[in-house]
């Protein structure tokens, strides 16, 4: 059946209802464009697109008592620059100030980031290391939560249906908890991640606990491993015990990918890259 | 499709095909500043001002520019006088081929709209998405930065 013209870009979220329920194997939605634009390599006429950057709403970022909540279109220039994500939710807004150039990020949506499903997507590590769960939105109006793990489902692939949408990410508050993001590419900025790398820690006082880390670009899914100081409840900062740490990461690596190619590089580059993420998560380097 | 936009200041109404690409129509308007480099939003040849702010030409379908305010190079003069950033890359030879200089100064238009002040660093930030294979960027970053010392940056608000 086709759509309806009208239903090409819906203006609030009754509307984007409407046209989940008109969804068919012609039909595909599109926000910022920039993942889905280059990928049609002069194929533009293969799908009906639907323009979900004028749905009311649903670029909106708001905190609740123990939540932030990001819509799907928010762009990774007002997720970088939001206050709240400054807050409550460091790691996504370094993340997000390192995504692309400011072209990009001015149109770049974390929905689309996150549907899009590439390993490389900056948003999935620092989403995944805060818990984050995704309000899917369904034909009928109904709308379920799944966490930010689940929606992916291989390289390129999401768990999403023809007839759903990413409405928004609920991130929850966790006080007392920092968090950070880094990441390293071929070049300095406007690079797609050869590694990413998140932490999240619980401070109280000195001391520090519920080290949680997520590292992005070793398989289709970031791999989120919780509390690695089960062994070292409570440490100070300062005897916050690197190698440990350190090696933790480089047999992440060698667990992750024991055959490509890009092994012998990623092993060594995680090093660096956990000793820049401690620095910013202590203060030693500024990313906000 | 019609669309309804404001293009370099005037309202305008189009019959768009679904399909094509904003710079592509931009282009077939006459509006040929919008230069297409790697048709991927790597490059910025295609940068314009989406509401103010900079966005590639090469990532947006045309019909998703509805509603919105569109500006090119092309909208930059006023009574045939040239903006504030053209007269400063010309003064600090900030051209060389010139296929990046349009995009590049519509990524600054973007950063003075924003920030009339800037620093060397914001500057990179903001042009960090713009490729030029000439110049070695220092003369654009002198060209904004001789903006910056004589005020005019605030003409971009």
């Amino acid at each position: 059946m086709p759509l309806d013209i009208m239903n090409l870009m819906p203006k609030d979220k009754k509307e984007l209802i409407e046209c989940l329920s008109q969804m068919n194997e012609d039909t595909r939605f599109v926000a910022g464009g920039t993942d889905v634009l280059p990928s049609l390599e002069g194929g533009l006429k293969k799908f009906t697109y639907i323009d979900i950057t004028h749905v009311s709403d649903m670029d909106a970022i708001k905190v609740t008592e123990d939540k932030v909540i990001v819509g799907a279109t928010a762009t990774f220039s007002d997720i970088a620059r939001n206050q709240f994500i400054r807050t409550y939710a460091q790691a996504l807004s370094m993340a997000a100030s390192q995504i692309g150039s400011v072209q990009i990020r001015n149109r770049a949506t974390i929905g689309g980031n996150v549907a899009n499903a590439s390993p490389a997507a900056d948003s999935l590590p620092a989403l995944a290391l805060l818990n984050s769960e995704v309000e899917i939105l369904g034909p009928n109006g109904q709308s379920k939560m799944i966490s930010v793990l689940d929606v992916i489902e291989d390289v390129g692939v999401s768990a999403l249906r023809p007839y759903e949408v990413i409405w928004a990410f609920h991130i929850p508050i966790r006080p007392h908890v920092r968090s950070a993001f880094v990441k390293i590419g071929s070049r300095k900025r406007v690079t797609i991640s050869r590694l990413n790398l998140a932490i999240s820690a619980k401070f109280s006082g000195e001391g520090l606990s519920d080290v949680n880390v997520c590292l992005g670009t070793l398989g289709p899914r970031p791999l989120l491993i919780a509390n690695i100081d089960r062994d070292f409840k409570d440490i100070s900062t300062k005897d916050f015990p690197i190698d440990f740490f350190l090696n933790l990461l480089t047999n992440v690596v060698d667990l992750a990918i024991p055959n490509r190619p890009s092994r012998a590089y990623k092993r060594t580059a995680v090093r660096g890259l956990g000793i820049d993420v401690l620095d910013v998560l202590f203060g030693r380097r500024c990313m906000l | 499709m019609e669309i309804k936009m404001v293009l370099n200041g005037r309202v305008e109404f189009f019959d768009v095909d679904l399909s094509i690409r904003l710079i592509d129509f931009l282009r077939s308007r006459g509006l040929t500043s919008v230069k297409e480099g790697c048709g991927e939003g790597e490059c910025g040849a295609c940068t314009v001002l989406l509401d103010g702010k900079a966005v590639t030409a090469c990532t947006l379908f045309a019909f998703q520019a509805h509603g919105h305010e569109i500006t090119t190079l092309e909208g930059l003069q006023k009574d045939g006088e040239l903006d504030v950033i053209q007269r400063a890359f010309i003064e600090n030879d900030a051209v060389q081929c010139g296929f990046c200089t349009p995009g590049m100064i519509m990524a600054v238009k973007a950063l003075l709209k924003e920030n009339p002040n800037p620093t060397a660093e914001d500057i990179y930030i903001a042009i960090e998405g713009n490729l030029c294979r000439c110049t070695g960027y220092l003369p654009i970053v002198k060209a904004v930065l001789q903006i910056v010392r004589e005020g005019a940056g605030k003409e971009c608000l």
